[in-house]
C-alpha cells in the first residue's frame, strides 16, 4: 500500500526510535494561570448566583406571597448547573485543548444519559393516561394505596427491620405515634401538647422556610392524634394491578414472581 | 496481511518462543500465567473460564428441561392410594430444608440464566476470541492497558466466585432478571440473593475494563497502514460491543448496587410497599441488559464475517454496510429497552418503544444480506468453521425474525412470558452467539493452540448440535403460541409430547458439545502440528506463527492490502498453486 | 499558548535523579508506539472510565426525577431540611480543590515540583474538609433527628407518607458520591506519595496526575449538579 510510508508519519512512529524513549517532539498545551484562577472566580460567582436566585425566590414566597412557576426554579438552578459544569470540563478538565475524541466520548454518554432518563420519565409521567376505549378496565393499584396502608404488607411487621412496627398504621403516623409515647413515658408531667410544641420549637430553625410556617400545626392542631397528611399525591394513579398488596399476608410476598411456586404447591 | 517489511529490528527482534512456552515445572508455569499481562494468555484464560461457566449453565439447563420431562400428575394406584409424580428434580436432590420440587425448579432456571447471562455469554466472545486476536488483528502487541486487562480477568473470577458461593449456599429463585419486589423479599433470612447481585455488580467492572481497554486499542494501536476501513470486520464488531459495554454497564452497577442496598437498608426506591416503584427497577435493568443483548450477539456477527470470508475465499459484500451496520446497532441497542415491559408501561411509551424496536432490524437485516451474498459464487469449504457459519444464518435468522412479532404491541400481548420467547432468544444467544462462538473456535483453534483438529469429527458434532438445538428450542415455539408460560414447572398434559421432544433434543445437544470436547482434548494431546495459515486468511493473525510469538510479530508489521482482499493477494505462508488468484482478464 | 517544552529546567536532587521512577527515566510500555501515543491512549481511557462514572450517577438522578415527578410534595419538603449553607460551603470547598489540582496538573507539566506537592496537599485538605462537612453538619444531626432512609425512617414531624424515599435517594446519591470523593482522594494521595519520593511527575511524565485530577474534576462536576438538586429545588 503506497500511503504506508505517509501513515506512519501521521502517527508520529519513528521507525528508529519505535518505543518514543525521546521526550515529546511538540508537548503539551499547559493552560495559563491567569484563565484558571478566571475560572475558579468565575465558578465562585455562579455559586453565589444560584444560592442567591434560590434565596429570593423563597423570600419573596414567604414575605410577599409570590409564587414563581414552579419551572423557573428548576431552569434557573439547572442552566446556573450546566453553565458551571461546562466551565470545568472546558477549562479544568482541559477538554478545550484536548483531542475531540475525549469530547466527543463524554457528549455521547451525555446523549445516553438523555435517552436514559428522557424514556423512563416518559413511561413515569405517562404511565396513568390510557386509552379512552380501555376505560372503566383498567383499576388502578400499586404504591400510593399500598403506602397509605403498609400494615397488608407483611414485611413491615414481620421481617423487616425491628425498627418499623406499624402495626396496621400509617408508617409516618406510626413514628410519630411511638414519639409521642416515649415522650410521655419520659416525662409522666407533660401532655401530648408539649411534645407538639416542643418540636414546633425545634423546627423553627431560622434556616427552615417553611412556606407557611405560623400556620403548619394551627392546620394540624396541637391535639391532633392522626394528622391530616398531605393529599396531593397521596395516590399515584396507575394502570395495572398489583393484586398483592390487596391479598392477605402470606400470599403477598409470592404473587409478582411466583407463578412457578404456586401451580403445584395447591 | 501483508508480507513482513523489515522495517525495524525492534528490542524483541531476536528469536522468540510460542507464547505457550513457559519455564519447566507444573506450579512455575502456574505462576507464570498467574501474573501475565500477555493479552494471548488472559485470552486463553478467559476462554476456559467461560466454558467451565458454560458447563455449570449447561447442568442447570439440563436439569431445567429433564423437570419439565414429565408434568406433575396424581396417580391413583391400585390399591387406591394415589401418589404425586412429576417432581423429577426432587426425586434427584431430595426435598430439604422443605424445599418444594417447584421450588427447586426456580433456583434451576434462574441459575441457569443468571451464569448464562452474566458469567458466560456476556464475557465470551470478547473476551476470550476478542482479547487474542483484537491486538494481533491490528498489528499490535498487545492491548493497551495489559494490566488493566489481567485485572479484569481477575474481578471476573472474583465475581463468579461470589456467584458459585451463592449456589452453592442453596441458590436464588428470582430470575436471572432480579425483578422486584419478588427479589426484596425471597429469601429473607438469607444472604444469597445479595451474592448473586453482587457477583452480576462484580462483573459488571470486569466487563468494563474489558470494553475500555478494546476502545483504546483500536484507537491507538492499529499497525502503520491500517486505516479504520482496513480493520476487519471482528474489529469493528468488537469495536461497537466495547462502546456499549462502557456506556451501558454502570447503569446496571447502579441498579444494582440499589438493589443491595434494598435487601440489606430496605430504602424503598423499587419497592411498592415504601412508594418505591418497581417499574423503576425494570427500566433501570433494561437500560443495560437490552443494549447488552448486543454485547452478546454483536461479536458472534463479527466473527461471522470473518469466517465467511475466509472460507468462501472471498471479498466480503458490502464491507462498510457490515462496519456501519455495527454500530449502526450499538446506537440503536439504546433506544429500545422498553420492550422488555410492555406490560408493565404506560401505553405511549409502550407504542414509542414498539415503534422503536423495528429499527434494530434494518442493521441486522444488512448484516445477513451482505452475508449471503458474500456466499453467492465464493468459492465454499464445507468445513466446520463453514457449517457453524451457515448453522448461524439459518439460526440467527429465525432468532431475529421470531422478534418482530414480540415487538408489535397486539402480538406482543399474546405471546409475552410465553415459551415462544424463550425460544426466540435461544434462538439469537445460542442460535446466533454460541453457535459463532464454537465456530470461531474452530477456525481459531489452530492459530491459539498451534494443533489441528479432526475435520470429520468436528462436522459431526457441527450436525449434531444443528439438530439438537432445532429439536430443543424449535418446539418451544410451538409450545408458546399455545400458550405455555415459561418459568414453570408444571403444564397440562396436553403440552407433554412437545416438552419431551425438547427435552430429547437438549441431551442431542449435550452429545454435540461432548463430541467437540473430545475432539479439542484430541488436537491438544494429538493433533497434527497447525501450519500458521491452515485457511488461507489475509488478516494479520495467519501472518504470524502458529502459536504466535510472546510479542505477537517478529517485526511490526505494515498493512500494504485489506483485510478480503482475496482477488489480489496470495495468503501469507500459502502456496499460490493453492489459492489461485482470479483471472483479471 | 505555552507548553510543556517551556518547563522549567530544575534538577532534581542528586539521590533521586536516577531512581527509575523519576520522570525523566520514565519509557514508554513495550507496545506503545511513542511517548505520546501512550500518554493519549491513557487520556482516552481515563474519559471512557468517566462516562462510566456520568452514567452511573445516571441512576441516582434518573431516581430523583422520576420520584420527584411523583412525589413533588415530599421533594419540595425533603429539600427544606437541608441547610443550603452547608451544600454550597461544599460546592466552594470542591471547586477550591477543583482549581488546585488543575494546578497541579499545570505544576508537573511546568516541572514545579514544590508547588505541584502543595497544590496536591490544599487539594487533600479540600477532601477531607467536604468529608468532614457531611458528616458534621449533615449526616449524623440527620440520622439523629430520625431522617433515615426508607424504613430506618424516625422522624417523627414528617409531613409527607414519601419523605422516606426522598433520605433514601439523598443518602445514596450523597454516599456514592462522597465514596468517589474518598476513593479520588486516595488517587491523589498516591500521586502526591510519589512526586514527594521520587519526583515521578513532569513535564514528559504526567499522566497519573492529569487522570487522577480528571476523576477528580468528575467528583466536583456531580456535586456541581447534587447540590442544587438537593438543596435549591424545591
Amino acid at each position: 500500500m503506497s500511503h504506508a510510508a505517509n501513515h506512519n508519519d501521521a502517527l508520529g512512529w519513528n521507525p528508529d526510535d519505535p518505543h518514543g524513549t525521546n521526550t515529546h517532539a511538540h508537548g503539551h498545551v499547559v493552560v495559563s494561570w491567569k484563565i484558571q484562577l478566571g475560572v475558579l472566580l468565575v465558578l465562585l460567582f455562579f455559586t453565589a448566583l444560584t444560592v442567591a436566585f434560590y434565596n429570593l425566590e423563597q423570600w419573596a414566597e414567604n414575605a410577599f406571597s409570590i409564587h414563581l412557576p414552579l419551572w423557573v426554579n428548576i431552569v434557573g438552578a439547572m442552566l446556573i448547573a450546566s453553565i458551571k459544569a461546562t466551565l470545568v470540563c472546558m477549562y479544568f478538565m482541559q477538554l478545550r485543548y484536548d483531542k475531540p475524541l475525549n469530547t466527543f466520548a463524554l457528549l455521547f454518554c451525555l446523549f445516553a444519559v438523555g435517552l436514559f432518563l428522557f424514556f423512563s420519565m416518559l413511561d413515569l409521567s405517562t404511565r396513568g393516561a390510557v386509552n379512552k376505549f380501555k376505560y372503566g378496565e383498567i383499576q388502578s393499584g400499586g404504591t400510593g394505596v399500598s403506602l397509605d396502608a403498609p400494615p397488608r404488607d407483611e414485611r413491615f411487621d414481620a421481617r423487616l427491620s425491628p425498627r418499623v412496627q406499624t402495626g396496621g398504621d400509617n408508617l409516618i403516623n406510626t413514628v410519630r405515634q411511638n414519639a409521642i409515647a416515649a415522650y410521655l413515658a419520659e416525662h409522666p408531667d407533660k401532655t401530648e401538647k408539649d411534645w407538639w410544641a416542643k418540636m414546633y420549637a425545634k423546627q423553627k430553625h431560622p434556616h427552615h422556610h417553611w412556606a407557611d410556617t405560623e400556620n403548619y400545626f394551627a392546620q394540624l392542631g396541637y391535639d391532633h392524634s392522626e394528622p391530616a397528611l398531605s393529599t396531593s399525591q397521596k395516590r399515584v394513579v396507575r394502570t395495572g394491578r398489583t393484586d398483592a398488596l390487596e391479598l392477605a399476608p402470606g400470599h403477598a410476598a409470592h404473587n409478582d414472581h411466583g407463578a412457578a411456586s404456586h401451580n403445584a404447591d395447591h | 496481511m501483508s508480507t513482513i517489511d523489515a522495517t525495524h529490528t525492534g528490542p524483541h527482534g531476536h528469536h522468540e518462543g510460542s507464547y505457550l512456552d513457559g519455564p519447566a515445572g507444573f506450579w512455575s508455569r502456574i505462576a507464570q500465567w498467574a501474573v501475565t499481562v500477555d493479552h494471548k494468555k488472559i485470552g486463553v484464560m478467559y476462554l476456559f473460564a467461560v466454558l467451565f461457566m458454560f458447563f455449570l449453565g449447561g447442568v442447570a439447563a439440563l436439569a431445567v428441561r429433564l423437570e419439565l420431562l414429565d408434568p406433575v400428575r396424581d396417580v391413583v394406584q391400585p390399591d387406591g392410594t394415589s401418589v404425586t409424580t412429576g417432581y423429577i428434580l426432587q426425586s434427584i436432590f431430595g426435598a430439604t430444608d422443605g424445599v418444594s420440587g417447584n421450588e427447586i425448579y426456580n433456583r434451576a432456571f434462574t441459575l441457569h440464566g443468571a451464569i448464562m447471562v452474566f458469567m458466560f455469554i456476556v464475557p465470551s466472545i470478547p473476551a476470550s476470541l476478542g482479547n487474542f486476536f483484537l491486538p494481533i488483528m491490528l498489528g499490535a502487541k498487545d492491548v493497551a492497558f495489559p494490566r488493566l486487562n489481567l485485572l479484569s480477568w481477575y474481578i471476573y473470577v472474583f465475581g463468579s466466585i461470589f456467584g458459585v458461593l451463592s449456589i452453592l449456599m442453596g441458590g436464588v429463585d428470582t430470575g436471572w432478571t432480579f425483578y422486584t419486589p419478588y427479589s426484596l423479599t425471597t429469601d429473607a433470612d438469607h444472604w444469597r440473593v445479595v451474592l448473586m447481585v453482587l457477583a452480576a455488580f462484580i462483573l459488571g467492572f470486569s466487563s468494563i475494563l474489558t470494553g475500555m481497554n478494546f476502545i483504546v486499542t483500536v484507537h491507538k494501536l492499529r499497525a502503520p497502514g491500517m486505516g479504520w476501513f482496513d480493520m476487519p470486520l471482528f474489529i469493528w464488531a468488537i469495536y461497537a460491543t466495547s462502546i456499549i459495554q462502557v456506556l451501558a454497564t454502570p447503569v446496571i452497577g447502579i441498579t444494582l448496587l440499589l438493589l443491595i442496598f434494598e435487601r440489606i437498608f430496605r430504602i424503598g426506591i423499587f419497592d411498592p410497599a415504601m412508594g418505591g416503584d418497581p417499574v423503576l427497577y425494570q427500566h433501570f435493568f433494561w437500560f443495560y441488559s437490552h443494549p447488552v443483548v448486543y454485547v452478546m450477539i454483536l461479536p458472534a456477527m463479527g466473527i461471522i464475517s470473518e469466517l465467511l470470508a475466509v472460507h468462501c475465499r472471498k471479498h466480503i459484500f458490502g464491507y462498510r454496510a457490515i462496519a456501519f451496520s455495527s454500530l449502526g446497532i450499538a446506537a440503536v441497542s439504546f433506544l429500545v429497552w422498553g420492550h422488555h415491559m410492555f406490560t408493565a408501561m404506560g401505553e405511549l411509551a409502550a407504542m414509542l418503544f414498539s415503534a422503536l424496536t423495528f429499527l434494530v432490524a434494518i442493521p441486522t437485516a444488512i448484516k445477513v444480506f451482505n452475508w449471503i451474498a458474500t456466499l453467492y459464487k465464493g468459492s465454499i469449504a464445507l468445513n466446520t468453521p463453514m457449517l457453524y457459519t451457515l448453522a448461524f444464518l439459518f439460526l440467527f435468522s429465525i432468532g431475529g425474525l421470531t422478534g418482530l412479532p414480540l415487538g408489535a404491541l397486539a402480538t406482543d400481548l399474546h405471546l409475552h412470558d410465553s415459551y415462544f420467547v424463550v425460544a426466540h432468544f435461544h434462538y439469537v444467544m445460542m442460535g446466533g452467539t454460541v453457535i459463532a462462538f464454537v465456530g470461531g473456535i474452530h477456525h481459531w483453534w489452530p492459530k491459539m493452540f498451534g494443533r489441528m483438529y479432526n475435520e470429520k469429527v468436528g462436522m459431526l458434532g457441527c450436525v449434531i448440535v444443528f439438530i439438537g438445538f432445532n429439536v430443543t428450542f424449535f418446539t418451544q415455539f410451538i409450545l408458546g403460541t399455545q400458550g405455555m408460560p415459561r418459568r414453570y414447572a408444571n403444564y397440562v398434559d396436553e403440552f407433554q409430547l412437545l416438552h419431551q421432544i425438547s427435552t430429547v433434543g437438549s441431551w442431542l445437544l449435550l452429545v454435540g458439545f461432548l463430541v467437540h470436547l473430545f475432539n479439542f482434548i484430541h488436537s491438544l494431546l494429538a493433533g497434527p502440528k497447525a501450519p500458521p495459515n491452515p485457511w488461507g486468511g489475509l488478516t494479520l493473525e495467519w501472518e504470524t506463527e502458529s502459536p504466535p510469538i510472546e510479542h505477537n510479530f517478529h517485526h511490526e508489521p505494515i498493512v500494504k492490502h485489506g483485510p478480503y482482499d482475496f482477488d489480489t493477494v496470495v495468503p501469507p505462508h500459502c502456496d499460490p498453486k493453492d489459492f489461485p488468484l482470479p483471472d483479471k482478464a | 499558548m505555552q507548553t510543556t517544552l517551556d518547563a522549567y529546567d530544575t534538577p532534581a536532587p542528586d539521590h533521586i535523579r536516577s531512581h527509575p521512577k523519576h520522570w525523566r527515566n520514565r519509557k514508554a510500555g513495550h507496545h506503545w508506539r511513542t511517548h505520546d501515543e501512550e500518554f493519549d491512549g491513557s487520556k482516552l481511557g481515563m474519559w471512557l472510565f468517566l462516562t462510566t462514572e456520568v452514567l452511573l450517577f445516571a441512576g441516582i438522578f434518573c431516581g430523583y426525577a422520576v420520584f420527584r415527578l411523583l412525589y413533588p410534595e415530599a421533594w419540595a419538603n425533603g429539600s427544606h431540611y437541608l441547610d443550603w449553607r452547608f451544600g454550597a460551603a461544599n460546592t466552594v470547598v470542591l471547586l477550591i480543590s477543583s482549581w488546585t489540582v488543575a494546578n497541579a496538573v499545570r505544576c508537573a507539566q511546568l516541572n514545579n515540583q514544590k508547588w505541584l506537592k502543595i497544590n496536591l496537599i490544599i487539594t487533600l485538605i479540600c477532601a477531607a474538609l467536604f468529608v468532614f462537612i457531611k458528616l458534621k453538619f449533615e449526616y449524623i444531626p440527620k440520622l439523629a433527628d430520625g431522617k433515615a432512609p426508607g424504613t430506618f425512617f424516625n422522624y417523627p414531624m414528617a409531613q409527607d407518607p414519601h419523605e422516606p424515599l426522598w433520605w433514601s435517594l439523598y443518602y445514596v446519591g450523597t454516599g456514592i458520591h462522597a465514596l468517589h470523593v474518598l476513593i479520588g482522594a486516595t488517587l491523589l494521595g498516591w500521586v502526591l506519595y510519589r512526586s514527594w519520593r521520587y519526583q515521578a511527575y513532569g513535564p514528559t511524565e504526567y499522566t497519573m496526575v492529569e487522570n487522577s485530577a480528571l476523576y477528580w474534576h468528575l467528583v466536583d462536576l456531580v456535586w456541581i449538579f447534587l447540590f442544587p438538586l438537593l438543596y435549591l429545588i424545591h
